[in-house]
């Protein structure tokens, strides 16, 4: 049962985030999210690091092959896309920009770090295949619907495309070894 | 050592592009190639494959027996190249803008071994 509302909370969490992404002036807050490329930059480099984050902590925690090898290519990739983003913003000469999607996301990480910590092993494993699911759904949600169409700079607009693809790879994956846990 | 030998097949066809192309007409072919390489094997085209948006392009190709094939990896994340049967070769972890190459004596499927959806396959010319 307390797995099940912590579980809970996290997609209640991911679906939050995903609403204030997308809200668009309906809700109390009557300002739609507007970023410039300087802070698409920023909020793209930190989604990334985050789930970088998340995977070294699975590294540390899990002992299952399969979850330590999703881990791995989680920080494989997740480490290529930020590599990209920072050769761009070096070469376009943008300085990548706070704003309040990066730190909801910063937010975000503490407070999923901080449950995950405290998971023995076994539910470790699930949560934090959970949590990938969820958080891949709501980063999907935010490139798409927030960066990509927000981006002048064609080329930054083409690496957060090629972007796409890859997380979509990454929450089927996720899927499947979530599927595993049943 | 074979990734040596690969290059220097590379770097010859280069060259032999290059005398080619100042000397159109002339048939002094035979200066620009080392004694050890017969003509038929560097004058073989090579194929590049494209890795990008998390998928080999194209998936399927033909090729003549001996051909050397490309990949050139310009996607946003690491991808490699390798066998898909029993994974007797692979490319090691590509990163964005690296590349490796192959002579393929015989048909190949392949995948890439971080991604496992991602599959290739090279047919030889009948
Ligand atoms: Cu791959």
């Amino acid at each position: 049962m307390k797995t099940f509302i912590m579980r809970t909370r996290w997609v209640i969490g991911a679906v939050a985030l995903i609403a204030l992404l997308v809200t668009d002036g309906q809700s109390q807050n009557d300002t739609p999210l507007r970023l410039n490329d300087a802070q698409i930059a920023s909020a793209a480099v930190t989604a990334n690091q985050v789930d970088v984050n998340y995977g070294k902590l699975a590294l540390k925690k899990s002992k299952r092959a399969e979850v330590k090898k999703f881990a791995e290519t989680m920080i494989r990739d997740h480490s290529g896309v930020i590599d990209q983003a920072m050769d761009l913003a070096k070469k376009l000469g943008v300085t990548p920009e706070d704003n309040p999607l990066t730190q909801q996301l910063t937010q975000g990480e503490e407070e999923t770090t901080k449950k995950l910590e405290g998971l023995k092993r076994k539910k470790f494993d699930k949560a934090y295949i959970d949590n990938e699911v969820a958080y891949h759904e709501a980063v999907i949600a935010a490139v798409k619907d927030i960066l990509i169409p927000q981006t002048q700079n064609e080329e930054l607009k083409a690496l957060l495309v090629q972007v796409a693809p890859v997380l979509e790879h990454h929450l089927k994956m996720a899927k499947e070894t979530q599927a595993n846990f049943k | 050592m074979k990734n040596l030998r690969l290059n220097r097949v590379f770097s010859l066809i280069l060259m032999i592009a290059f005398c080619m192309a100042c000397s159109a007409g002339d048939d002094n072919l035979d200066q620009g190639m080392a004694p050890d390489k017969k003509q038929d094997e560097v004058e073989k085209e090579m194929t590049t494959i494209t890795i990008k948006n998390m998928a080999f392009s194209p998936a399927k190709i033909t090729v003549e027996k001996g051909e050397t094939v490309v990949w050139v990896n310009e996607d946003v994340v690491p991808h490699d190249v390798t066998d898909f049967i029993n994974q007797e070769w692979t490319s090691g972890t590509l990163s964005t803008g690296q590349t490796f190459k192959k002579v393929i004596e015989k048909e190949l499927d392949y995948f890439c071994s971080i991604h496992p959806t991602m599959k290739g396959n090279i047919v030889l010319k009948k």
